[in-house]
């Protein structure tokens, strides 16, 4: 079947799972369909999975400037009424894009791209599936709810054939937040790609601090609890010294942490080291003793099978997707930060501990793929052939 | 031919939730909740008697009485004895009626229901010295016979026990010690012949502990006349069929509306009908039976998974840490012969513990996971050395102010 792929980001110009997972997604999914991808702004990507096209080039218009850093750093809009403007520009690219294209099905990541897949399934009468990366209840951390966004992701589950969901936890979301019926939307838990991760050089920051490593790899919003972290760092920081917290990301938070950090006291225990992807970031899990993810409503979150990949033990939120398909981890209710500290100190205390959590969260993580995540997409696609038939 | 009926009653002392900011300032390792489940060592335990200890034991008082042929082994691990001396006294009687009976033979063990046996020999010979006083002290017997923890032998074991007094011990009939023969005849050590070697019957003991209420398997549903046909046909070419299983196999692991109380009722007098199969308690087999052959064990053995190895307690990184920092307290517990310290120390060795430290099949969630009072491996190891860590700063405090003493 062809497929029209709305995408948003995707690397190396992403700023954080969305874009892995569109990646992933087409390259297994172009083995048994045609895929049609379709990207916001213009920019230098190499796509050998099928065809794929820019909205811009069917725009008057040119995408505003911040989008660019958008991709990398989408946080900064802030998800304002700016970026609203931008979602509507994509939609109306669509419009003129279903006149060049023909498609079969119309699969759509995240609330960015579901007015224009509401709009292709108007013009088309295409089958329609969303995909549901995140909702604004986990990126507002329960608290910040945009409303504007709020409606746009209803509307697009409202209107959508198929939702798939990357976790039961973000299903029960999606259930309890936007009155979806439940047998509407799949499960389709994330993947990892080649969990024979590479040695890299080992970083050269563990053997001069000579310390313990403790790392939080994401963005910096109230989503992922990059505060809890920094709580329990300093917590950890009572009981042992010998250990450096490092903070890989960027976000709206940046600012409050550093400063939190300068007023407790801490500057030479805790380390920013800016947005790391590839090969630096593979570096810092496999020279950090522990990997946290005290996420406060983390839809899936990829970065702890990124982790186990490497072979990095993992402290993870109970509030997350995840949660749900491994367990060779550590495990925490977020806002426990004595809990989470007495797990810290116990990885950072026995090598042991360290060890046997090392070997069997790499294995359990070469069983999870991509490849398998392709596979149940795959089938929910072929649910909708006899109505194409029939249409 | 003979048949025996070997029954395993043992219940750990869990350990609560003990959180690393506990260390230092509380020592009440084994009160309040023991589990994820709100429980505590008193609610697990009744729940148990409730469940097993009470109908299965009154069953076999009553088949004991009814059928005076019919004989029973078992074991009551010192700390099974302590908690039913705590939390329901009664059960204790009842075993004392059974005993009295003379067609129950108790077993020696270690009190703790440890592996002391595998870092002191020493410790493992105080700890059975222990189990034979409590035997003493309520049944007034002497053990003959030994089953270690979780059906553990090796050759040394065997040498060992024999210079202790025992007269043999019950394992497993693993088939990679057996070759080609069998574990229905009784062996010898190696060494010395008055050492007898009995061997559990594992497909026919298995049938009935973990097979028995498995609707997948093809002889669901097995009734006591099959179960006892099976018996018979071994008649001829055995000397002893070996049953041996935990105990909560009755009610516990086989729930009662399985049917397991109603299948033991109908198996003794199934089994009695056929004049050439007799009941023996393990002393009598010993007594009794020639002995076919030595059996060499040079590795351990046990009862456990399909390894019949000690891997589900000493195989990853953790369990080896955990076992190894906590025997190496052992010289300094032995120089402050403090008693308190001294029972906390051994309430820790119980195998359990180690138990709960498996991942081997953790991702599965069989066994393991049912019996796990914990959410993990990780989470029974990291509650472990809290405790360890606090056992051992009372330890060293203790040893400091004895030096400042002298």
């Amino acid at each position: 079947m062809k497929i029209l792929v709305l995408g948003w980001e995707y690397p190396p110009f992403n700023s954080g799972g969305l874009g892995v997972a569109c990646h992933y997604l087409t390259k297994y999914l172009s083995r048994k369909h045609k895929i049609i991808l379709v990207l916001p702004r213009k920019m230098k990507i190499d796509f050998p999975y099928g065809k794929l096209i820019f909205a811009e080039d069917f725009l008057v218009q040119r995408f505003s400037g911040k989008i660019l850093e958008g991709y990398k750093t989408s946080w900064h809009l802030n998800y304002s009424s700016q970026l609203i403007e931008q979602v509507m520009l994509y939609r109306e690219a669509i419009k003129i894009i279903c006149q060049h294209f023909d498609f079969d099905i119309i699969h759509a990541h995240d609330w960015l791209t579901y007015p224009a897949g509401i709009e292709a399934k108007n013009i088309t009468k295409k089958p329609l599936i969303i995909h549901v990366h995140a909702t604004e209840f986990d990126r507002g951390g329960g608290q910040f709810v945009n409303s504007a966004i709020f409606h746009i992701e209803k509307e697009g589950l409202d209107k959508a054939d198929q939702a798939i969901a990357v976790s039961h936890f973000t299903k029960d979301k999606i259930i309890r937040h936007y009155q979806i019926n439940p047998e509407k939307i799949a499960v389709v838990h994330n993947g990892i790609e080649n969990c024979f991760q590479k040695k890299v050089q080992n970083s050269l920051m563990n053997k001069i601090l000579n310390k313990k490593i403790v790392i939080f790899v994401g963005r910096f919003t109230i989503q992922k609890g990059p505060d809890y972290f920094l709580k329990a760092a300093k917590k950890t920081l009572e009981y042992y010294k010998d250990v450096v917290f490092v903070m890989s990301g960027a976000g709206d938070m940046e600012r409050y942490l550093i400063e939190e950090v300068a007023r407790s006291g801490l500057a030479d225990k805790v380390f920013f080291v800016g947005f790391l992807r590839d090969d630096d970031l593979n570096k810092l899990y496999q020279s950090a003793d522990l990997f946290v993810m005290p996420s406060v409503s983390e839809p899936f979150g990829i970065t702890t099978l990124e982790a186990m990949a490497n072979g990095t033990p993992a402290l993870i939120s109970k509030q997350s997707g995840v949660n749900e398909v491994v367990k060779h981890v550590l495990k925490v209710d977020f806002w426990d930060i004595d809990e989470m500290t007495n797990k810290i100190l116990a990885v950072l205390k026995y090598e042991s501990l360290k060890n046997t959590l090392s070997q069997n969260c790499y294995r359990e993580c070469s069983k999870i793929s991509w490849a398998d995540a392709a596979e149940k997409i795959h089938n929910i696609y072929l649910k909708f052939v006899p109505a194409m038939i029939y249409a | 031919m003979v048949l025996t009926l070997y029954f395993k009653v043992h219940q750990p002392y869990r350990l609560k939730k003990y959180p690393f900011f506990a260390i230092g300032k509380d020592d009440l390792y084994f009160e309040g909740v023991v589990d994820r489940y709100n429980q505590t060592n008193e609610s697990i335990f009744k729940k148990v008697a409730d469940k097993c200890y009470w109908p299965a034991t009154k069953l076999i008082l009553k088949l004991i009485q009814k059928y005076p042929q019919f004989k029973v082994n078992y074991s009551l691990s010192g700390i099974f004895l302590e908690q039913a001396q705590l939390y329901d006294p009664a059960i204790i009687d009842l075993f004392k009626l059974l005993v009295k009976t003379g067609q129950v033979e108790i077993l020696g063990e270690t009190y703790y229901h440890s592996l002391a046996f595998l870092y002191s020999l020493d410790e493992f010979s105080s700890q059975i010295k222990l189990q034979e006083e409590t035997l003493h002290k309520y049944f007034h017997i002497k053990p003959k016979v030994f089953s270690n923890t979780e059906a553990a032998y090796c050759d040394d074991i065997g040498l060992f026990l024999s210079k202790m007094g025992y007269k043999g011990i019950i394992t497993e009939g693993a088939d990679k010690i057996l070759g080609w023969r069998s574990a229905n005849f009784v062996y010898h050590h190696p060494q010395t012949k008055n050492f007898k070697i009995l061997l559990k019957n594992y497909r026919l003991s298995d049938d009935i502990a973990f097979r028995f209420s498995e609707r997948s398997w093809v002889e669901y549903p097995l009734t006591a006349d099959k179960f006892a046909s099976w018996i018979f046909t071994l008649d001829g070419n055995s000397d002893v069929v070996n049953l041996c299983m935990d105990y909560e196999t009755l009610g516990e692991h086989q729930w009662k509306d399985t049917g397991i109380f109603e299948f033991f009722e109908h198996l003794i007098p199934e089994i009695l009908k056929n004049k050439n199969i007799t009941f023996y308690t393990f002393s009598e087999v010993i007594e009794r039976i020639k002995p076919v052959a030595p059996i060499n064990v040079p590795y351990y053995i046990t009862w456990a998974d399909t390894e019949r190895d000690l891997s589900a307690w000493q195989e990853n990184d953790m369990q080896k840490e955990a076992l190894k920092l906590l025997f190496e307290l052992k010289k300094e517990l032995d120089e402050v012969k403090d008693e308190k310290l001294l029972n906390n120390w051994r309430r820790l060795q119980t195998s359990d513990h180690f138990y709960y430290m498996c991942t081997k099949w953790f991702a599965d969630g069989d066994v393991h996971k049912y019996f796990n009072p914990y959410e993990s491996p990780y989470e029974a190891f990291i509650n472990f050395m809290n405790i360890y860590q606090d056992l051992k700063l009372r330890l060293n405090k203790l040893k400091s102010r004895k030096e400042d003493l002298n």
